[in-house]
């Protein structure tokens, strides 16, 4: 099964086919693609982009990220989001993650709006 | 299954009529069932056709309606839950609390969906039910002592620690305003003064145990469903699912703090300083020592907690809220959190409900600070922002109605604020005279339209819009088609649509009787199991698209209950600060609720409902939910809604 297959797989099995992937989803693959980052600092910087508000909408996309493995957990640090948890997990986008992010730039002219 | 059998529903309504002092059974109708689920849909309906325009709300003639759901007392998830309705004191259209705990299932094992009561009783009484056994009983030796002393009384003359009490503390029989009705000692049925409704009725209590269990119709869908939902939670609603049950309510503390919600001193800001000493980490590195949940519960939200040293060392208390740290936190710029603690037990004997209580408190604070009221008006006590030495002596003279502070705070914010006048009616931050809690709409938009419009005034809980905050925007384009709903800023039009699905599917916790905290961030959440678990347990065959059709319905209803009290359009807006003052600091710095917007987003949810500029239910619309006799009373009172 080619790679590509893989990921649709992966996001029909976790029920996020029919748009449910998209804009904001790129949007914290590319901050991934520039480093290592935790939930609270993806929203740091994606914050006010594509009608993203508030960082409860950054956990819930990065999780689906997870679900369908296009980004993972690579360690812990503590942070100031007491709500989140004691220590904030750090991800990192995956050969998976790339492929994604090519193909939702090739989907949307811009991941703003 | 024959006309007379039932699955899910008890089958049952039990009247009571205090005046005369008789309890009667009546059997539920399949037209009531089906076309209003339980809970807060039937009485909602029962009230409309009940209450006749004009009552008074201490008057024998208004109602005190306990309800269930077909699925309070099953296995599915969070089943705990149970609605009180009754004309409201507070607002003077239709109210309700809704309460958790494990009264609602034991009034279901005991063979009732539903008490009706009316009229009031020479003397104190308490209503005991045992299954089939179901009568007044006195209650004067009752009257006087507070819930938990009510509850223990009750429990050990029937020698029966498993039996659920539902009772009122002294709030509800000085007939305060901010009185609860509540139930397994920290579970409280809030808002509209239940528990004011309660005590002017003389009803101390009631008491019930039941053996009879409940049938469901499919119990291998029921499980099914069941395991599917906690694993749809458990996987796709992860950070929620985790951190809530690790924490309960809260950690709310922490998270409207950062989203700048977090009520401070009387709703002026949307930050406080001090927001760690009240959150998560002293709270549970220090007092909380378990967690308990309600009937059916997966998450057990509700810490339990003792103070070990200090001067309020041995209090003990269980449900720690959010709304005691913001209530008698934030919003009193208090920032002591046994004082918080300790605030929440004291309401919970004393029968008040911590919003209520905690928001004409932060009101008076405000009128203090101003200069509108003095110490002659305060018997003496400082109520300075963070003066915490003061609170608990605030809510004992609340309860009581003792002295010039307790006498005003018990007729409410909005009242209290009128008989004052002037600045004061500003500082009182209510919608249609009900006071609210949780988060400042200047930041979380649709979740402030919906105080708005919610029917039973002030408050959070008919929408519950945590979705305007947790779903994707992705997420939000598919299910409610505009993801511009997503921006918690932006007051679009799109908002009016979120609100109208959420009042729906929101109306379905509350006919099925499940917890609001099922429903979070997971939109098939919504969408999928209400009518998946309704067919199972039931045998009636529900669709999503039938269920919205029911909460159009019972919304309808209970506006056309506000409309016939005399409400409309101009009571559907927001406390005038947050259209007047923009947020000072905090994510939302700047921020304020745009009123010429606001009045377009009143425009659209009017038009989504099917009433007209005005917020009157029209005629057709009134006609396609079933409603023609609703349509004709109106016109005859020429307030039905005009055609376009």
């Amino acid at each position: 099964m080619s790679e590509k297959a893989k990921l649709e797989k992966a996001i029909e099995r976790a029920g996020l086919q029919d748009g449910l992937i998209g804009r904001s989803h790129g949007l914290i693959l590319e901050v991934l693609e520039k480093g290592n980052f935790c939930k609270s600092e993806i929203f740091d910087q994606v914050k006010g982009r594509n009608y993203l508000t508030a960082p409860q909408q950054v956990i819930r996309a990065t999780d689906q990220l997870v679900e369908i493995r296009a980004a993972k957990a690579v360690g812990t640090r503590k942070t100031a989001y007491a709500e989140i948890a004691e220590e904030e997990e750090i991800y990192q986008i995956t050969d998976r993650g790339k492929l994604l992010l090519d193909q939702l730039h090739a989907q949307f002219k811009t991941f703003d709006r | 299954m024959t006309d007379n059998e039932w699955y899910g529903w008890a089958g049952t309504i039990l009247r009571v009529d205090l005046t005369k002092g008789t309890v009667e059974k009546q059997p539920l109708t399949k037209e009531l069932a089906y076309n209003y689920i339980g809970g807060r849909g039937f009485n909602s309906k029962i009230l409309y056709d009940e209450v006749k325009p004009g009552t008074d709300p201490l008057s024998p003639d208004n109602l005190l309606i306990f309800g269930t759901g077909p699925v309070t007392g099953t296995c599915i998830p969070n089943n705990g839950r149970f609605t009180v309705s009754t004309l409201s004191l507070v607002t003077g259209g239709l109210g309700d609390g809704n309460s958790g705990g494990h009264f609602g299932p034991q009034m279901k094992y005991a063979g009732y969906d539903t008490i009706v009561v009316k009229g009031i009783s020479p003397k104190p009484v308490y209503l005991f039910i045992d299954d089939d056994t179901a009568e007044l009983r006195d209650a004067s030796h009752l009257w006087g002592k507070d819930v938990w002393e009510t509850t223990d009384t009750l429990m050990h003359d029937h020698n029966n620690k498993s039996m659920s009490v539902c009772a009122i503390g002294p709030a509800g029989e000085n007939v305060v305003a901010a009185a609860s009705v509540m139930n397994d000692y920290a579970r409280a049925a809030a808002k509209a003064g239940v528990g004011a409704i309660m005590g002017n009725k003389r009803l101390k209590a009631i008491s019930v145990y039941g053996e009879k269990g409940i049938r469901v119709y499919d119990p291998d869908e029921v499980y099914d469903s069941t395991i599917e939902y906690i694993d749809l939670i458990a996987r796709t609603d992860k950070w929620w699912f985790e951190t809530f049950s690790k924490y309960g309510t809260p950690m709310f503390v922490d998270q409207y703090n950062h989203l700048g919600a977090l009520p401070t001193r009387n709703w002026k800001e949307g930050t406080f300083e001090d927001a760690d000493k009240l959150g998560i980490t002293p709270l549970y590195e220090h007092y909380v020592k378990k967690k308990r949940g309600c009937g059916g519960c997966i998450y057990h939200c509700s810490p339990w907690f003792r103070i070990d040293e200090g001067p309020l060392k041995g209090w003990v208390g269980e449900g720690v809220e959010y709304e005691a740290m913001t209530g008698f936190g934030s919003k009193l710029g208090c920032s002591n959190l046994e004082v918080c603690l300790v605030a929440g037990s004291l309401c919970d004997m004393y029968g008040l409900d911590y919003i209520s209580a905690s928001e004409a408190m932060g009101w008076a604070w405000e009128c203090y600070n101003e200069g509108i009221l003095t110490k002659e008006d305060t018997d003496g006590l400082d109520l300075s922002w963070g003066n915490d030495s003061i609170i608990h002596e605030v809510l004992r003279k609340l309860a009581y109605k003792e002295g010039n502070l307790g006498k005003l705070l018990a007729l409410g914010s909005r009242k209290a604020a009128k008989k004052i006048g002037g600045k004061a009616e500003y500082y009182s931050m209510t919608i249609k005279g009900q006071q609210m809690g949780s988060m400042d709409p200047r930041v979380v938009t649709a979740w402030g339209f919906g105080y708005g419009v919610s029917t039973r005034g002030g408050d959070h809980l008919r929408t519950h819009l945590v979705c305007e905050y947790m779903f994707t925007p992705e997420e939000m384009e598919k299910y409610i088609g505009d993801a511009r709903a997503s921006d918690r800023f932006n007051l679009s039009e799109a908002k009016a649509d979120l609100v109208r699905w959420t009042e729906n599917v929101r109306f379905l916790n509350d006919s099925l009787e499940t917890c609001k905290y099922i429903n979070r961030g997971s939109p098939r959440s919504y969408v999928e199991f209400p009518y998946r678990w309704l067919t199972a347990v039931t045998g009636r065959k529900f669709t999503y698209e039938g269920l919205q059709d029911v909460g159009d319905r019972v919304l309808t209803v209970e506006r056309a209950f506000n409309v016939r009290q005399g409400m409309d359009r101009k009571d559907d807006y927001l406390a005038e600060r947050w259209f007047k003052e923009t947020m000072p600091a905090g994510s939302g710095k700047g921020s304020k609720v745009d009123k010429e917007m606001y009045d377009k987003l009143l425009d659209r949810y009017y038009e989504v409902r099917g009433w007209d500029k005005n917020g009157f239910p029209k005629r057709s619309h009134l006609e396609k939910l079933g409603l023609k006799y609703i349509a004709d009373e109106l016109q005859k009172m020429k307030r039905l809604g005009k055609e376009a």
